[in-house]
């Protein structure tokens, strides 16, 4: 009888801590859904991640109290959970910030190895060598990261306006082709001027990156170079009868890829202050990835990535 | 669902909660000392309970 009642009193203080921490986070689900996503994160041997877009629209409508900058992270983000630890991993994760920091620490190598030394003959042998695998790296990483901010960008708005796309729009920013039912890849340098403009129309903002001059680097300068490295030929280019791709290949430099780096970060700027973001919470300053609100972490290992997307429409 | 069941699943409730709203440190030591503590006061009168009814 004695337990009975403790046991009583003890179920009502647990039912109120429950009812106060729901209220605290403004919690949406069922009590049961949050046992299962836990008892879901217990299984997995790697880490388990919730995007933004899931916890905003499953789980709680006030996830700042967790994250302060939570109204500033992007959509498309993912929350960081491990249950092997008692520690609460406060981490978010978004591939375009992982990527920028790979771009930091390659450029940091590069000039490491430059040493100041203007020409190339005067370098050591081994530095030259080093100098050159990290600029090659470093062009690549700096058009995965755009790519990655643009398809970030694409996928946020893709899923947030999904109804009030039309048909061209849809399928521009899902790389879809809704007649043949199948995948429609969009080229770089269409996603750099199309992609900003379709985000901007959904979101009532006119933006225009045609006279965005670090836009037109990406897409020209920028473009050759990386797909010299992309995609590495002996081919002769009938129009200039030269070894075009060997000879971006051998001519890149530090001075080049820091004016490719500074033309990354001036576009991004310039696309998320059109967009009316804050800069102080949403661009690269300083030479730091701004947007993340924590150092992105990677797992080695299987994960669970709890999805809440729309696809693209399948025409049946 | 006795009140033993319910104890268990408000437990299990609550570090759902803490684990997702990343305050999980702060509470995990003391919800599986409720747990453990509740578990073994429970096991120890469901035993008394169970040898009383075998001596009557």
């Amino acid at each position: 009888m004695l337990l009975l009642r403790t046991s009583k009193k003890l179920l009502h203080e647990l039912a109120k801590e429950i009812k106060d921490i729901r209220a605290q986070a403004s919690a949406i689900a069922e009590d049961g859904e949050y046992r299962e996503l836990l008892a879901t994160a217990r299984k997995q041997s790697g880490r388990s991640y919730l995007s933004k877009l899931f916890i905003d629209a499953r789980l709680f409508s006030h996830y700042e109290r967790v994250f302060i900058r939570w109204p500033h992270i992007k959509p498309h983000a993912l929350v960081v959970f491990d249950t092997t630890t008692m520690e609460d991993l406060m981490y978010v994760l978004e591939v375009e910030g992982s990527l920028f920091n790979d771009i930091r620490l390659l450029l940091a190598k590069s000039q490491e190895a430059h040493k100041g030394i203007e020409n190339f003959r005067d370098r050591a042998p081994k530095d030259q060598k080093n100098l050159q695998t990290y600029l090659r790296t470093v062009v690549t990483a700096v058009f995965h990261f755009i790519e990655a901010y643009l398809n970030g960008l694409a996928y946020d708005c893709f899923q947030l306006h999904h109804g009030q796309l039309d048909i061209e729009d849809h399928d521009l920013l899902g790389e879809w082709d809704s007649d043949r039912n199948r995948t429609r890849y969009v080229p770089f340098n269409k996603k750099l001027f199309r992609y900003p403009v379709v985000v901007g129309r959904a979101e009532g903002k006119r933006i225009d990156p045609s006279g965005c001059k670090a836009a037109h680097i990406l897409a020209t300068d920028g473009k050759r170079l990386r797909d010299a490295l992309t995609h590495p030929s002996y081919y002769i280019d009938p129009k200039t009868q030269s070894q075009q791709k060997l000879h971006f290949m051998t001519g890149v430099n530090l001075l080049l890829v820091e004016q490719l780096f500074e033309a990354a970060k001036e576009y991004v700027g310039f696309v998320e202050s059109s967009l009316g973001k804050d800069p102080k919470h949403w661009v690269v300053q300083d030479n730091r990835f701004i947007g993340l609100c924590e150092t992105a972490s990677r797992s080695g290992q299987s994960s669970t990535i709890f999805l809440n997307h729309r696809t693209p429409k399948v025409r049946c | 669902m006795t009140t033993t069941d319910k104890i268990l699943v408000s437990i299990e409730t609550l570090e759902a909660l803490y684990f997702l709203l990343k305050s999980f440190q702060a509470h995990c030591v003391r919800l599986s000392m409720i747990r453990a503590s509740f578990l073994a006061t429970s096991e120890n009168q469901q035993e008394i309970t169970s040898r009383i009814s075998q001596r009557d």
